[in-house]
């Protein structure tokens, strides 16, 4: 039988998890988010109870590098289905290696870990820029986006910075996520949680036409090069972004 | 005339301009708006390619120098415009808060004098930054034959302040733009350069020539990238691909701006910077201008074959640098990895690391990736160009201008 680990919550409730299994030196055939996949005939689930939830990851946090920290968590924000799995054998390695693993890239959970979290980065890196504002009626500035890993965390915390001193909202799509900033904190809200938001749209037609005549105006005609365009900015992001959205 | 009649001839007659980049700052949000990311960000690309990251205007695109390649120089007749320093204030504003942009290009044609249109931009940013209270990136042009203690004054405003030296050489400065001179320019460098500090211009200064307008070689606008590197500590030159906006006698008649033979600077830019590489080792009097068919890094390569193929496992971070398709990236990632285990050719596909050019001048644990009868000039280079040709075709060679 597949042993099959199952957690029910976010990044915290995975690692937990994770510790409690190298603490009772269990190895795992698979680890997954619970009601995430589809029961295999030989796979088994196992709920294992963790007692103390921060005491794990404080343990974790004490025994690898901020580096690795920082990969493992990118690669759990990613949607790739074996992430769990991957993430598990890549702290295998670094218990074994140390900080060495970076450079250890024949071992295959460590260059997929490396690899993973470079892809998740730099989608969140090109939505920092593709992401588009619209004024609402309320005064709060609301922005949706579809992407392929999950980033709103990483989108939020670089607008917290950036528009402080304004009212937002952030919205995956595709995960049905809300990240709304109130010039103080942010709060993470599903679709059922949301009741009414009250989106209705600014009369922001003056601004938006500045913006898509800038657009047409700054290109050079003699230049001309749309491949080169779509390779920097993919077309799965232009349904959101006002200023190409007509070329679809 | 309205806003938007405004915006359009007053960031049309900016879009000549190359720079656009928004890296190098690391500008901290106080209690307002924005703030710089150290990376630069791309807020869009336009139909040429290029990336958009700043909101690159104009203040006014009247002016009263007259160089010959300008599409705002005083004896031609187009429409002109000004924004108020409260307009472009409010556009930015609006833009940024909508994440259009990562911050504002501002650059201006000359009206009445030098110190007048450089205290109409200090008055524009100081605006921007203290009513405002915008911490976004700023790019602005310093206005040539300003006095200094004005450029001192925009320079604690601005996270980048630039001066284009235009043209290689003075003669043809002397040429094209004679209003403008050479010195004027590198003063202005000279005064960057000397009180750079983390509130004065923190992402440096940069520089534009354009190629293609006046006879002088890769040679001499190479050099001059070198010399400017050199003494003023630029962060970046950048080339412009001449296009013909005027008719004049002057200028060449050209259908179509010289895009490759700018590709061709750029990557040679990128080897002067990240690859140690000399203008010397590049160009030389003889041959004072770039190969057109193969890029100046495997053009070096292969008329200093008895170099190659070096070996992975053993060859020196800078040595692996001069290897076809391998860059500071790359070579970094050879470099850590091969401590613990010997690398063949698969794990270099493993870690993402593109053979295609590489494979030719390397060998893997002392094995060449097929015979080695291949390891020959005339056939590397056939292949070479021939894989080059594929990617121009496809278009996305010409594309270096994100940093």
């Amino acid at each position: 039988m597949n042993k099959i680990y199952i957690y029910d919550g976010g990044f915290i409730s995975f690692i937990a998890l994770v510790v409690e299994l190298f603490k009772n030196k269990i190895t795992p055939d698979d680890i997954k988010l619970i009601n995430s996949y589809d029961l295999g005939l030989f796979d088994t689930e196992i709920y294992l109870k963790v007692e103390n939830e921060q005491e794990n990851i404080k343990l974790l946090k004490n025994k690898i590098s901020r580096e690795a920290l920082y990969c493992i968590y990118n690669v759990f924000l990613s949607d790739n289905k074996n992430k769990e799995i991957i993430i598990y054998n890549f702290l295998k390695s670094y218990f074994k290696y140390g900080k060495t693993v970076f450079g250890r890239r024949n071992i295959d959970c460590v260059n997929e870990s490396i690899q993973i979290s470079k892809y998740v980065r730099g989608e969140a890196h090109k939505l920092k820029g593709f992401l588009r504002f619209s004024k609402m009626k309320n005064n709060f500035y609301y922005a949706k986006f579809e992407s392929n890993n999950n980033v709103i965390g990483i989108l939020a915390s670089h607008f917290s910075k950036r528009l402080m001193s304004d009212n937002w909202i952030i919205h995956d799509t595709k995960r049905g996520i809300y990240a709304i900033y109130d010039k103080e904190k942010v709060i993470y809200l599903t679709d059922e949680e949301v009741i009414s938001l009250n989106l209705e749209k600014d009369n922001e037609d003056l601004i938006e036409d500045l913006w898509k005549t800038f657009y047409k105006t700054i290109g050079i005609k003699e230049r001309e090069n749309k491949r080169c365009r779509q390779n920097f900015m993919p077309k799965k992001y232009w349904k959101n972004m006002l200023e190409v959205e007509d070329e679809l | 005339m309205t806003i938007k009649e405004k915006l359009i001839i007053l960031s049309d007659s900016a879009k000549y301009d190359a720079s656009c980049s928004s890296s190098g700052s690391t500008r901290s949000n106080t209690n307002g708006t924005g703030n710089a990311a150290y990376s630069g960000i791309c807020h869009s690309f336009a139909s040429d390619g290029r990336c958009i990251s700043l909101l690159k205007i104009l203040m006014t695109n009247s002016c009263i120098f007259d160089c010959k390649y300008c599409i705002n120089r005083k004896s031609n007749d187009v429409k002109r415009a000004i924004f108020t320093p409260v307009e472009i204030c409010e556009i930015t504003m609006n833009f940024y808060k909508r994440n259009y942009i990562e911050g504002l290009f501002l650059s201006s044609g000359i009206i009445k004098s030098p110190n007048y249109t450089m205290e109409k931009l200090i008055e524009t940013l100081y605006l921007l930054r203290k009513k405002y209270h915008f911490n976004g990136y700023i790019h602005v042009k310093a206005i040539p034959g300003a006095s200094e203690v004005l450029l001192k004054k925009l320079g604690t405003l601005a996270d980048r302040v630039s001066a284009n030296i235009e043209l290689p050489t003075s003669n043809g400065l002397k040429l094209l733009a004679p209003n403008k001179n050479e010195d004027k320019v590198t003063n202005i460098m000279k005064t960057i350069k000397v009180n750079r500090s983390r509130s004065f211009t923190p992402a440096g200064q940069s520089t534009q020539m354009i190629v293609g307008a006046t006879g002088e070689t890769d040679l001499d606008i190479l050099g001059k990238s070198e010399n400017l590197y050199n003494n003023y500590s630029l962060k970046r030159v950048f080339y412009s691909a001449y296009i013909p906006v005027n008719k004049d006698k002057l200028l060449p008649a050209i259908k179509n701006p010289p895009l490759v033979r700018e590709n061709r600077l750029y990557q040679a830019d990128w080897l002067l910077r990240f690859y140690n590489y000399k203008v010397d080792d590049l160009l030389s009097h003889d041959n004072p201008n770039f190969n057109i068919l193969i890029d100046p890094k495997a053009d070096w390569a292969l008329r200093h074959l008895e170099e190659y193929p070096k070996e992975i496992n053993t060859a020196s971070y800078y040595d692996l640098l001069k290897i076809p398709g391998i860059g500071p990236r790359n070579a970094k990632k050879i470099v850590s990895n091969r401590k613990y285990y010997k690398l063949e050719f698969n794990d270099l596909k493993k870690m993402n690391i593109s053979l295609k050019r590489a494979k030719y001048f390397i060998t893997c644990n002392g094995k060449y990736f097929t015979d080695t009868n291949i390891f020959n000039k005339k056939i590397i280079e056939a292949n070479l160009v021939l894989e080059d040709k594929v990617v121009s075709n496809k278009g996305v060679q010409l594309s270096l201008f994100n940093e």
